[in-house]
């Protein structure tokens, strides 16, 4: 079976593939947000996924390393490495001191430090061609960027909220981390909004209204909520 | 001051001390985190991300270096303790020892108190 889902919580995205290898699932290869999944025992399997190799797969010395550890390394897709080991083994961690566990969570705020500049930098290019070129597709584009660039924004802070915790578990005394999740409801608006523009010349000008309408009321109710919420 | 060479290098994390002391004997990925289990009696069992990397740090700060390569369809490497790596190890000894011999001594100061008390 193939199931399409993105994530941007690596925790979350392990805590799914173990639970549908639960269900008789494993994961056996994964493309764009695409996983496929072939039939296995229940619970056959404990999924892991490490960052931070590189971005043009893992080293032969990686994959000879995990052979020997009984680790399987099922997939790499750029920074993302999907590792499985049979749970007979028992439990299956990789990072299991708080130092490499600093590491890692450091690696994956870097990363997404990276993607939003580089989501930045297209939304300047598309807000150019938007403008100048009047292109109603590219105000679409640029809609999708903002609910991405939200979306990974909100990883990234929930990503420093962890290294705070994991920092002040090892008795170091970290300035507290600054800034707010988003609400939910401002990309989703953003990606109404995107759906909106794109389907503008093939729906008739009510439905378009409501959308603009619901996609505006989401935007604005999420920034009160934003507004309102406390820090992380 | 024996310790003095390596003083910005510590402390080691605990990973690391144990990952050094497994590796005074030529010893592969799986043997090290057996051997460290067996010596913290299953408080520490190393996970296989945080042994790759603390193994690739060592090798990179020449405190550990490849012992021998099998060949075959398993590529076992074996690891073993430089002289740097060795002198990190004791230095690393030295403070701990320092730790507990302070410790020791404010115990009995503290038990002394609290008999003079009683």
């Amino acid at each position: 079976m193939i199931r399409f889902r993105l994530y941007y919580d690596k925790d979350a995205e392990v805590e799914w593939l173990n639970r549908l290898v639960g269900e008789g699932y494993a994961m056996d290869r994964f493309f764009a947000g695409f996983y496929h999944f072939v039939p296995c025992e229940k619970g056959e399997w404990q999924y892991q996924v490490d960052i931070g190799h590189g971005f043009g797969g893992v080293s032969r010395e990686f994959k000879e390393f995990m052979n020997e550890m009984d680790v399987e390394v099922v997939q790499s897709w750029g920074p993302w490495v999907y590792l499985r080991r049979k749970a007979q083994e028992g439990e299956f961690q990789l990072y299991t001191d708080v130092d490499s566990a600093i590491g890692q969570y450091k690696k994956i705020a870097l990363l997404f430090k990276l993607a939003i500049l580089l989501e930045m930098a297209c939304m300047i290019l598309e807000v150019y061609y938007a403008t100048v070129g009047g292109q109603t597709i590219a105000w679409a584009i640029v809609c999708l960027i903002v609910a991405i660039v939200l979306g990974m924004f909100n990883a990234l802070i929930r990503t420093r909220k962890i290294i705070y915790e994991l920092q002040e578990r090892k008795g170091e005394a970290p300035a507290a981390p600054n800034g707010r999740r988003v609400s939910a409801l401002i990309p989703v608006g953003f990606l109404l909004n995107a759906v909106h523009l794109l389907a503008a010349d093939h729906i008739p000008t009510a439905i378009r209204f409501v959308f603009l309408g619901i996609s505006m009321a989401m935007i604005l109710i999420g920034a009160v909520q934003t507004a309102a919420s406390r820090n992380g | 001051m024996k310790s003095g060479r390596f003083t910005k290098d510590l402390p080691l994390t605990e990973a690391v001390f144990y990952i050094l002391l497994a590796l005074r004997h030529p010893n592969h990925g799986y043997g090290i985190i057996q051997e460290v289990e067996e010596m913290t009696e299953g408080r520490l069992v190393l996970g296989a991300g945080t042994l790759y990397g603390a193994i690739q740090t060592l090798e990179k700060k020449h405190w550990i270096s490849v012992y021998s390569a099998e060949e075959g369809s398993r590529k076992k490497k074996e690891y073993l303790l430089t002289p740097e790596g060795r002198e990190v190890f004791l230095a690393e000894t030295e403070r701990l020892q320092e730790l507990l011999g302070n410790a020791g001594r404010i115990n009995s100061d503290l038990i002394g108190t609290e008999e003079e008390e009683g």
